[in-house]
């Protein structure tokens, strides 16, 4: 059976959520991000917002000056959470194997949905589009809308739905004769010999600027340069890339769609924020170690580990420091995680003390906790029961139930989040 | 959002196997929710806590349900009128 992806993407996600929970936000422009008078920046901004020059990433200040009667939503990233899962279990009701790719998007294998007939596939797409976008709308709320990519690989798919941007819904396909039936039907659709044709290679997900750039240099300024290239020589000259490269340019699959579960396993985790004003590297130490902390209690809950540490940090007028980290032995909380992604900021910073504005830190290459063995070093042993321990707290009375007292130093006007003990704002804790 | 904080009465139905609160009682005024515009779970340790925005009459109330506790707050309001 031929392989078939329908990729969700959700317009302007946490937008939406705010515009459907709040009707007076419905047709402004509003933009989410952190708590107005803070250094934050555009999470994501209404079409609306858009329209007038606001953009995802824009310092909340600027797009202000752009838009003077943008209206700043604080996000609330637990309710866009809970909205995503709910969308994951809606879609699982289409299939099986759903695969969440981001907090706004989802990979759907709808293989199921082919068939010997080109004009019966075409409506079963067809219908099937129609289906989720209802039961989005049932589900989650009028506001919040979907473009639906469907292409034989998740990678094309996301092509397509990026074409037909907000709420719509666009196939890419290998066959004319698909394509036709498919636009009969009502979907619109090209092939994909047609669509890559028109597109920069930045359009690709995968390929930014850099590699874009590096593509160029190398002669493969289109992706149809690419896609008439040899697939050896394309790894060649790019290694296993070039694999990729090839055969994301001719329209084959790249990888499966791993079935989407409530507890599944996280790619990444990584948290960061925006302090109020810059300060210097050594004053940050307590905000890295409350931002790894939380990390940990992720990975305690999805009952994973952590290989490589992702740690740097924004600066005002100079480019970010950013580094991946392979760690020897796994992370398996916040503690391990803090202790060696600030050694790595030591070790390349040394005395200098660049001014931070926003410190990041994370982990990525994650797998279940289970396939690792228990130390056979006592103390390990006694600092993973301690953890546990911690965590087993935490997830019975709350987050605040037990502190590192380490966080407890943070100013606690560096960490936007108002931590809640039943229902109650706690102006300060410690 | 003005932040209110405090423990209200709730008349509420199941529909299409959802909790949707309907009536409020709060500060001895009761209030016909018209539209539940929104609906979220998050949790705080082991209590999950539902949180719905409804509307009655031009304001957004954010209404919270513990369903260990069976206890309703209201967490906030928003005026509608812009």
């Amino acid at each position: 059976m031929a392989p078939l992806i329908a990729y969700v993407d959700m317009n302007a996600y946490f937008a939406s959520v705010e515009e459907q929970t709040n009707p007076a936000l419905r047709g402004k422009p509003i933009a989410v991000g952190g708590r107005p008078g803070t250094r934050s920046i555009v999470t994501t901004a209404s079409y609306e917002a858009r329209r007038l020059g606001v953009k995802t990433a824009m310092s909340m200040h600027e797009a202000i000056a752009r838009c003077p009667s943008l209206i700043i939503v604080p996000g609330n990233y637990q309710k866009y959470q809970d909205f995503t899962r709910r969308l994951a279990l809606l879609a699982e009701s289409f299939s099986p194997s759903v695969e969440l790719c981001s907090i706004d998007e989802l990979a759907i294998d709808i293989h199921h949905l082919v068939t010997n007939n080109l004009n019966q596939t075409a409506q079963n797409i067809a219908k099937f589009i129609t289906a989720f976008k209802q039961s989005i709308a049932t589900e989650l709320g009028q506001c919040v809308t979907a473009s639906i990519g469907i292409g034989p690989s998740s990678v094309l798919a996301k092509v397509a739905a990026e074409l037909r941007k907000p709420n719509g819904a666009f196939f890419i396909t290998a066959s004319t004769s698909a394509a036709r039936s498919a636009v009969i039907a009502g979907l619109p659709a090209q092939t994909w010999i047609t669509v890559r044709s028109r597109l920069p290679l930045e359009a690709i997900p995968g390929i930014g600027k850099r590699l874009g750039a590096s593509l160029r240099l190398a002669g493969y300024a289109t992706l149809n340069h690419l896609g008439q290239a040899e697939e050896g020589e394309l790894i060649l000259r790019f290694g296993i890339l070039g694999s990729w490269l090839w055969r994301v340019a001719n329209g084959r699959p790249t990888k499966t769609i791993h079935a989407f579960q409530a507890q599944s396993v996280e790619q990444s985790m990584t948290h960061q924020i925006t302090l109020p004003r810059d300060l210097p590297l050594n004053r940050t130490r307590a905000v890295f170690f409350s931002l790894a902390d939380r990390i940990g209690n992720r990975l305690n809950r999805a009952q994973s580990v952590g290989h490589t540490v992702i740690v740097g940090f924004g600066q005002t007028n100079a480019p970010g420091w950013y580094r991946h980290v392979r760690t020897g032995a796994p992370i398996t909380n916040g503690l391990e995680l803090f202790q060696r992604g600030w050694q790595q900021i030591q070790t390349i910073w040394g005395e200098r003390q660049p001014l931070v504005r926003r410190p990041t830190i994370g982990v990525t290459s994650i797998t279940p906790r289970g396939q690792y063995p228990p130390s056979l070093f006592t103390e390990d042993r006694q600092r993973t029961r301690m953890h546990d321990t911690v965590y087993a707290l935490r997830t019975t009375y709350g987050n605040s139930i037990i502190q590192p007292a380490t966080a407890l130093t943070v100013q606690l006007d560096h960490i936007p989040d108002g931590r809640r003990v039943g229902f109650h704002m706690l102006a300060r804790e410690g | 959002m003005t932040e209110i904080h405090e423990p209200v009465q709730i008349a509420s139905t199941f529909r299409q196997r959802q909790l949707q609160p309907v009536l409020m009682l709060w500060r001895n005024r009761q209030y016909q929710l018209d539209e539940v515009t929104s609906y979220h779970i998050t949790r705080i340790g082991d209590d999950r806590i539902h949180h719905f925005a409804a509307l009655a009459e031009a304001t957004l109330y954010h209404l919270l349900f513990n369903s260990q506790t069976f206890e309703w707050w209201l967490d906030g309001i928003e005026p509608q009128a812009a």
